[in-house]
């Protein structure tokens, strides 16, 4: 403890290197924390939603399934919800792509109970529930078009079979909030209108994309899922039920690429600032030969001075990453503000860099620091006084 | 009057150890940037060569792809006797109205379900689109079951063998053949006979998308309009190119803003470690700058010539880059374009190595700016003291 101001007053003496090297860590760190909460929370979505199952029509997500099918699965033992979702690809103005979000024909009242993400104040939740044209937007949605409760949204499907003769009209009943310390990734832009509206005005003919299937048990998923299967195994229409989470990775775009890929960057990005503190210990350590031999003949051992030279090097490596997290923590409300940063950043929902990364940022910061100075300090070591001294 | 260059370069090789963990650092922000770079290029690639420059697409109007599109043969016939529509041989237009599902198929690997795009195609679609060449076996017959696999889905999903034979809705399909499209998206899908694969998923008389070739694609923007006018059909006509580029737009532009993003922030951390290099360079040679200009060497010169070298640092850490991120030419990635899979391999870019390589001639300029301007700026006396 008592060399710690040794260590720092080395530090300071040239502060410039110091500066610029725990300025390349800080970047470093920040780089890698927030590329690692965004792998946590895409996998902490992908591998949502365990109590629930999707069924499908077993060709492919294209086709749908009959109406009546609601029934039968629910009678399934094991099941305790079933909600109808389907995607329904309404946009405001068909000739602006750019414009497109997400939107889903549900049951309303099923699909938010087996669906916690989705989070309503109990006003807006009964209006919704009681308005046939109510829809419910995500928080994220209704800054982008500015939108607020009350107003009137005309939508129109992309969709052949949904076209029907003019727009649907919706009253927005409520904006919805997310959790996305428990839900990580929950989607903030999307917005779900009452599947009953939209089957009567395709006339009855908008069928089922999917069923949302709410189980009592995870490890009963295998059997519910083949249990619904075998019912409509000798129908015209077959189906195919998984968990979401399968579901989830078969639409995935890149999916489990995309979490390589990050982490390969998270790889690169240590190893440069592994690169950047090494070359700046080294430095320090070849322009103090003089002074480790002075600091070893007054008697400082040869343990003590790599001591000293790795202190140095992790008090740095400390530095820097204290330094990357509080700027990941500040700079997480202006990023999405920044141009071309702003886009990556503002497709995810608002992430904090849970304390779990933050630690492991630190700990990378710390062993960087004890890597970088491990050989500088190691030859200090080895190095004979009468040696040191002879070079100038 | 200027140092010689090799000045610079023995200067570098003195200090072999503190350079090349600059350049190394140097290089493998150049390489994580031209690799992102590198896959939003092949992606795009990928789509763009499965349009072709002559042909248009033609879809219901407003929808985005052809899965959501669907018009009847009604339509189709009114578009394909068009006089602005290329003729084939004994002036048969050069239409092919296309259906195109999406069909779960369970992959080789490990045996999870992965959308694979279904086309349902006339003879005419090999004349419309050239690109496709059988490479086993043979093509469908017209009114038969059967069906041609890409290349990339029979490398991916089970059971796609020439020989096999796959159900659609309850329709048994025999595999006749395998087929490559220079590396466009064709290749990741499986395409069938029309009529059959109307009949299996009950269909008929309806189609997805017809893609005409154009005897002069000049002609398009007004050929749109008059579509766009007959109120009966609601069709719309989109160079076919443009159709699937913009297909690959959202995620060509995510793949471009990560690698802005994580580019800009690892290139500020490599500069800090570029500027660290030169700063011990020029601090080691307090002595060696004050005898230069005692010699008569200008400060601009002394200028010019630490740039030099922190210029040097760059080049060969961008040229280290680059060659890093060659390593990821031709990696195979596959990515969800309009439901279906498509495979795409990872493609170095002559522009992308360009960017590259500017990106590293900056971090090497901007990191040896503040220490050289510090050494320019000292006064002899003070150079000549120094250690």
């Amino acid at each position: 403890m008592r060399f710690l101001p040794f260590i720092f007053k080395h530090l300071r003496k040239n502060w410039i290197r110091s500066g610029s090297t725990a300025c390349a860590i800080a970047l470093c760190i920040f780089l890698f924390c927030t590329l690692q909460t965004f792998v946590a929370s895409l996998k902490g979505f992908l591998g949502q939603g365990t109590t629930r199952l999707i069924t499908r029509h077993n060709v492919s997500l294209v086709f749908r399934l009959p109406n009546a099918y609601e029934a039968k699965i629910a009678a399934v033992p094991g099941v305790e919800r079933v909600a109808v979702s389907n995607y329904f690809g309404g946009m405001r103005d068909l000739s602006k792509p750019a414009d497109a979000f997400t939107n889903f024909a549900i049951e309303a009242d099923s699909f938010l109970a087996m669906y916690p993400e989705f989070i309503l104040a109990e006003p807006e939740r009964k209006a919704f529930l009681e308005d046939q044209h109510g829809c419910i937007i995500g928080r994220a949605l209704a800054e982008t078009f500015h939108w607020k409760v009350g107003d009137t949204i005309q939508l129109e499907s992309n969709i052949s079979s949904y076209r029907t003769a003019r727009p649907l009209d919706f009253v927005i009943s409520g904006i919805y909030q997310t959790d996305q310390v428990r839900y990580p990734g929950t989607n903030e832009s999307v917005l779900f209108f009452h599947y009953k509206y939209l089957d009567e005005a395709t006339g009855r003919k908008a069928r089922v994309s999917t069923f949302r299937v709410e189980i009592a048990h995870p490890r009963q998923a295998g059997v519910i899922s083949h249990a619904i299967d075998d019912l409509f195994e000798n129908s015209d229409t077959q189906t195919h039920t998984e968990t979401e989470a399968q579901y989830r990775a078969s639409l995935g775009i890149l999916g489990g690429n995309l979490i390589v890929l990050l982490n390969g960057i998270a790889l690169a990005v240590m190893f440069t600032i592994l690169l950047v503190t090494a070359n700046t210990m080294s430095m320090a350590v070849r322009e103090r030969h003089t002074e480790i031999a002075v600091l070893k003949t007054l008697g400082f051992s040869n343990r003590l001075v790599l001591f000293l030279i790795l202190g140095e090097s992790v008090a740095l490596g400390a530095l820097g990453a204290v330094t990357g997290l509080l700027l990941g923590r500040s700079l997480i409300n202006v990023l999405p503000n920044v141009p071309v940063i702003g886009d990556v950043v503002r497709g995810f929902p608002k992430m904090n860099v849970p304390p779990q990364i933050g630690v492991v940022g630190l700990g990378i910061g710390l062993s960087v620091g004890l890597g970088a100075g491990l050989f500088p300090s190691l030859l200090a070591y080895r190095a004979r006084i009468t040696e040191l001294l002879r070079h100038v | 009057m200027g140092l010689p260059i090799s000045y610079n370069i023995r200067s570098l090789l003195a200090r072999w150890k503190s350079t090349s963990l600059a350049v190394l650092g140097i290089s493998l922000v150049v390489a994580v940037f031209v690799g992102l770079l590198s896959m939003a290029s092949g992606f795009r690639l990928a789509l763009r060569a499965t349009g072709n420059p002559q042909n248009a697409i033609v879809l219901q109007k407003g929808s985005q792809s052809e899965i959501s599109s669907s018009f009847i043969k009604a339509a189709n016939d009114w578009v394909a006797v068009d006089a602005r529509i290329a003729r084939g041989a004994e002036g048969v237009p050069l239409a092919s109205p296309e259906l195109v599902t999406i069909v779960a198929l369970p992959k080789r690997s490990d045996g999870e379900l992965s959308n694979v795009t279904v086309r349902g195609v006339t003879p005419a679609a090999f004349t419309v689109r050239n690109q496709v060449t059988i490479i086993q076996g043979r093509r469908m017959k017209p009114g038969l079951f059967e069906i041609i696999v890409g290349t990339h889905v029979k490398e991916r999903i089970r059971g796609l063998d020439v020989g096999s034979r796959l159900s659609i809705m309850k329709h048994e399909f025999d595999v006749v053949g395998i087929f490559v499209a220079e590396g466009s998206s064709f290749e990741s899908e499986v395409w069938s006979d029309f009529d059959a694969i109307a009949s299996a998923l009950n269909r008929s008389g309806t189609e997805n998308s017809l893609t005409v070739r154009l005897a002069d694609p000049s002609t398009l923007p007004s050929f749109d309009l008059e579509l766009e006018a007959n109120p009966q059909y609601q069709l719309e006509m989109k160079p076919e190119r443009q159709y699937y580029e913009d297909q690959a737009g959202p995620l060509s532009k995510f793949l471009r803003s990560l690698a802005g993003f994580v580019s800009v922030v690892m290139g500020i951390g490599a500069v800090f470690g570029a500027m660290n290099t030169m700063n011990a360079i020029v601090a080691a040679r307090g002595r060696e700058i004050g005898t230069l200009r005692a010699l008569g060497f200008s400060r601009s010169s002394i200028l010019f010539t630490f740039i030099l070298e922190g210029l040097f640092l760059a080049i060969v850490g961008g040229i280290l880059g680059c060659l890093l991120a060659f390593s990821m030419d031709g990696l195979n990635s596959t990515t969800t374009a309009n439901m279906g899979e498509v495979a795409f391999a990872f493609r170095v870019t002559a522009v992308d190595l360009v960017y590259g390589f500017l990106f590293a001639t900056a971090m090497g300029i901007m990191g040896s700016l503040s220490p050289v301007l510090r050494a320019a700026a000292m006064p002899i006396t003070t150079a000549l003291r120094e250690a």
